[in-house]
């Protein structure tokens, strides 16, 4: 229950920030075409997009979003709310891709390295999984808008929040290393690819004065689902908190790693289905307003070569490899780290330090895309990655921690300095965002 | 900076980095810690974050795009 309530603050109080006018997402004007409402995306965006991956294509398909009359009604609000919360359910299976960090630790031995033996004392190649899970993301990511067009959001939401739950599934079965990443790493990038803007899409179509609300909600789904199933995952596969010894557990957490990715894997499909019925968009009205309004503007900025010509984009994909590594890494090693200090013993203790990092992470994707907003990029991304050495130098020390901390207790003893650093992790994403559209 | 023009292209371009970034962790760690340890390799990451601070600030916008900004 208290997890639960976690989550449902998390959801409420982002809504709340949202509708206090922290508008995350552009704040567009809108030109009125006889009873349709349609963007006008030559003119300047007021805020700009601080949320990372997906929204790109999101926005690119508004050019085309139209509100019905229903606005008028009271039902577009319903209907965009009804489609946040759709988001959000679907967003919090898409979120586990972060419970790696802490599900690594329950993987069977032969799926460690990529030749089945066990070596001890050196990191897993199992360290890979999430690296090629966004891999596959971006691969699949700008093919999304053409499925969204295709068989719209809902069915687009539904299409790849089962492609996730399904690779999870089948990643149950695998027995070595390479059909493991296969299944739970390439194919969940690929539903994640394609399932992770297609409630903003619809959500942005409804309610085209809130998209920061819209955002918002869906994702608060996003980090809680890398906090609530993280506990979840733990609690299947090692209910009664055994702690490793030598940095392995008894053979029983392992036996219990395929079933835990099997039931996990159906309450993400069943989050998937329940979101997407919640999701809908005015299509009608989108298609007959369409053919009736005022042609688009020009939207401004560069072509793709004139971008990739220009020495500010290699320096861009420079600097957020630069910054983007600390948190990447640190959220899958962050367990084997902790396994080499007793102080930080502690299976339950564990997963609870990385499902906080997960919250931390869906909710740092809004906070320092706001700041960005607020004081500019270049002081936000140095505040940023100022704090994320100081970080980086100090989390060694949280081994050597002198609060004392009973083994499998859930002390909080050293997790702000854990949640801190991984509230690093989504942060480049916001700003690569931002400035990419500016 | 890039503008809205092509800004879903360029930015899935970007995204590349991240997966860059995650895979050259990974690879960071495998070849570190046994040898040197983690404190090594939080170390290197400190190091290039601080790189990255240095680089934004002579970050500048386009010159042949007006509304170029960072």
């Amino acid at each position: 229950m208290m997890i639960v309530r976690v989550i449902l603050a998390l959801f409420v109080t982002l809504t709340i920030f949202q509708c206090e006018g922290y508008s995350l997402l552009p704040t567009q004007k809108i030109q009125r075409s006889s009873s349709f409402i349609r963007y006008n995306p030559n003119l300047k965006y007021e805020n700009v997009v601080s949320q990372s991956r997906i929204s790109p294509f999101a926005l690119k398909m508004q050019e085309n979003a139209v509100v019905s009359k229903e606005e008028k009604k009271g039902l577009t609000l319903n209907k965009g709310t009804l489609s946040i919360l759709g988001g959000f359910l679907s967003h919090l299976a898409l979120g586990t891709i972060y419970c790696w960090g802490n599900f690594i630790s329950y993987s069977p031995l032969n799926l460690r390295f990529f030749d089945g033996t066990v070596k001890s004392g050196i990191p897993p190649d199992a360290l890979y999984v999430l690296p090629i899970t966004f891999l596959a993301q971006t691969i699949v990511m700008p093919f999304a808008q053409n499925v969204f067009k295709a068989i719209g959001a809902s069915k687009s939401l539904l299409l790849g929040s089962w492609i996730a739950a399904a690779s999870v599934y089948l990643a149950s079965y695998q027995t070595t290393l390479l059909n493991f990443i296969l299944t739970y790493s390439v194919l969940f990038g690929v539903g994640l690819g394609i399932g992770y803007a297609a409630p903003m899409y619809a959500g942005w179509k409804w309610l085209p004065k809130n998209k920061g609300l819209v955002s918002g909600g869906v994702l608060a789904g996003f980090g809680g689902g890398g906090f609530l199933f993280s506990l979840i995952g733990s609690k299947i596969v090692n209910p009664t908190g055994i702690n490793p010894v030598g940095g392995q557990f008894p053979a029983e957490v392992y036996n219990r790693f395929p079933a835990m990715l099997r039931t996990l894997s159906v309450f993400y499909a069943v989050l998937g289905l329940l979101g997407s019925l919640l999701v809908s968009e005015p299509e009608a009205e989108a298609s007959s307003a369409t053919s009736s309004a005022a042609p688009a503007q020009t939207v401004t900025g560069v072509t793709v070569k004139e971008a990739l010509s220009s020495w500010q984009f290699w320096w861009m994909e420079l600097m957020v490899i630069l910054s983007a590594t600390a948190g990447l890494n640190t959220v899958v090693i962050y367990k084997q780290f902790a396994a080499t200090a007793a102080v930080l013993a502690g299976d339950r203790f564990q997963a609870l330090v990385g499902g906080i990092g997960a919250l931390f992470n869906g909710s740092g994707r809004l906070f320092w895309g706001n700041l960005s907003d607020k004081i500019g990029f270049k002081k936000s991304f140095t505040i940023l990655t100022i704090l994320q050495l100081v970080l980086m130098l100090t989390y060694q020390f949280s081994r050597i921690s002198k609060v004392h901390k009973p083994i499998n207790s859930t002390s909080l003893s050293n997790l702000p300095l854990y949640s801190l650093l991984l509230l690093s992790t989504p942060v480049s994403y916001s700003f690569a965002w931002r400035v990419t559209l500016l | 900076m890039f503008g809205f023009k092509a800004g879903t292209i360029i930015y899935g371009i970007i995204y590349s980095a991240f997966a860059i970034a995650s895979i050259l962790g990974g690879m960071l760690t495998k070849s570190l810690v046994k040898s040197f340890g983690y404190e090594t390799v939080f170390k290197i990451m400190a190091g290039m974050s601080i790189l990255a601070t240095a680089m934004v600030s002579i970050l500048k916008p386009l010159k042949n795009y007006d509304e170029s900004t960072v």
